[in-house]
């Protein structure tokens, strides 16, 4: 038994002291793995994109690209993220649904911009996003999916695996603690950026009472749960100060008649 | 199939029968062959090893001793390599920098890795020409929990 002892610990010892060993030579800087990094969330951006045809699906009008541009250089500015690291899509959909994706991507179907009162509501939703975004609330969830870990090990650019594991990760199936962080952050983003963030508690209102009449419309707020004790932490964190528009109203009204035309 | 055979007290002196010689190196081989099928999924080879084990549980004593050896040394890789893969998943995506120590971590497991492939070609041979192969820690670690057996 001693000697058994003796050899395992030489065994253990052996394997630690060579792990060790090389973990003192510099890997990355030889192997240039310094931008790895931002190389994998490219590449990760890229297979979401391939995989839901964004290139096809997303509104390509220019004058809606600034206006939702704008509403994310308002916020990211403000709350120091850097802007290239989110991107917003307006997906053509009849599904009133926004949710965020690997590689900072956003997806805002056409369907919740129509159901929007004011932009600011709008910001509202893409401020949570960011905040699920920043949270690194993806990230986790994409640990758990076993899936994807495969889909990205075996076969990074297998549309057939990605598109099992993007139909789950759209249905937005955040744990309660994301929610309400995404939910804070989102409110701590828009005050920063001089947005109100009311709208964003009105939204969750008028998706509440919308529930009962539309119930195919409601894929957002039914995987997003407790709408009013959401809305109403929103207006227990809002804080009284002056706000500006984040856009002017005729721009507004553009990307509203952009995406009510899509979803009439 | 259970054959009945004469106690064995020291393996490196005992002549093997030819169906013996075939099923211990047939134990050696399935851990390579599996090893190459499996990664990086560190679970395909261990699975193959418990199920050889499995299967030739009831075999005389020599065909047990180096099953079980070949089964313990997949299941210190299995640890190793399992440590690997969630490490790997965790850098994929985005929940841990790529350091020096990970990458230190996945080229001393490689070593660890084909020194076992190396060991278990060899053993696979040595034991089909019936010779006796005790590795070094694995081959105490069986004499532990392999003991002769009765007639």
């Amino acid at each position: 038994m001693k000697k058994l002892a003796i050899q395992f610990i030489v065994f253990a010892g052996s394997f630690f002291l060579i792990w060790m060993g090389l973990a003192q030579l510099p890997w990355t800087k030889w192997l240039h793995a310094q931008n790895f990094s931002a190389k994998r969330q490219k590449a990760m951006s890229d297979v979401f994109i391939k995989a839901y045809g964004l290139k096809n699906r997303s509104i390509s009008d220019e004058e809606v690209k600034t206006i939702i541009d704008t509403i994310k250089q308002r916020i990211c500015i403000s709350n120091k993220i850097d802007t290239a690291t989110i991107h917003i899509y307006i997906y053509q959909n009849p599904e009133i649904n926004a949710y965020s994706l690997p590689g900072g991507n956003i997806m805002v179907n056409t369907a919740l911009i129509a159901q929007c009162n004011n932009p600011e509501m709008l910001a509202g939703v893409i401020a949570h996003e960011i905040g699920h975004i920043e949270s690194g609330h993806i990230k986790k969830r994409m640990v758990k999916e076993i899936a994807l870990s495969v889909a990205m090990l075996f076969g990074g650019d297998n549309l057939g695996i990605i598109k099992t594991v993007l139909k789950e990760l759209s249905s937005g199936k955040f744990d309660r603690t994301q929610e309400t962080e995404a939910d804070t952050k989102a409110v701590h983003y828009l005050a920063t950026a001089g947005v109100n963030p009311l709208p964003m508690a009105d939204f969750f209102d008028k998706l509440h009472r919308l529930r009962g009449d539309t119930p195919e419309i409601m894929e957002w707020i039914s995987t997003h749960p407790n709408s009013i004790e959401r809305a109403n932490l929103i207006r227990k964190l809002s804080s009284k100060q002056y706000y500006s528009a984040i856009i002017s109203d005729s721009s507004w009204h553009r990307l509203q008649a952009a995406s009510i035309n899509i979803n009439p | 199939m259970e054959y009945l055979q004469k106690p064995v007290n020291n393996l490196s002196s005992y002549s093997p029968r030819e169906d013996e010689k075939e099923k211990a190196s047939n134990g050696y081989l399935m851990s390579v062959i599996a090893v190459m099928a499996g990664l990086p999924l560190p679970i395909i080879n261990l699975l193959a090893s418990i199920l050889f084990f499995l299967l030739n549980r009831k075999a005389t004593y020599y065909v047990k001793w180096h099953c079980t050896q070949a089964l313990l040394s997949q299941v210190t890789i299995f640890f190793m390599n399992s440590v690997a893969f969630g490490w790997t998943v965790k850098i994929i995506t985005g929940n841990a920098p790529l350091t020096n120590t990970y990458l230190g971590y996945l080229f001393t497991i490689i070593i660890f890795n084909v020194t076992e492939i190396i060991l278990n070609i060899s053993a696979a041979i040595a034991v089909r020409k019936g010779h006796h192969k005790e590795w070094w820690f694995w081959g105490a670690l069986t004499n532990r929990l392999i003991k002769p057996g009765k007639q």
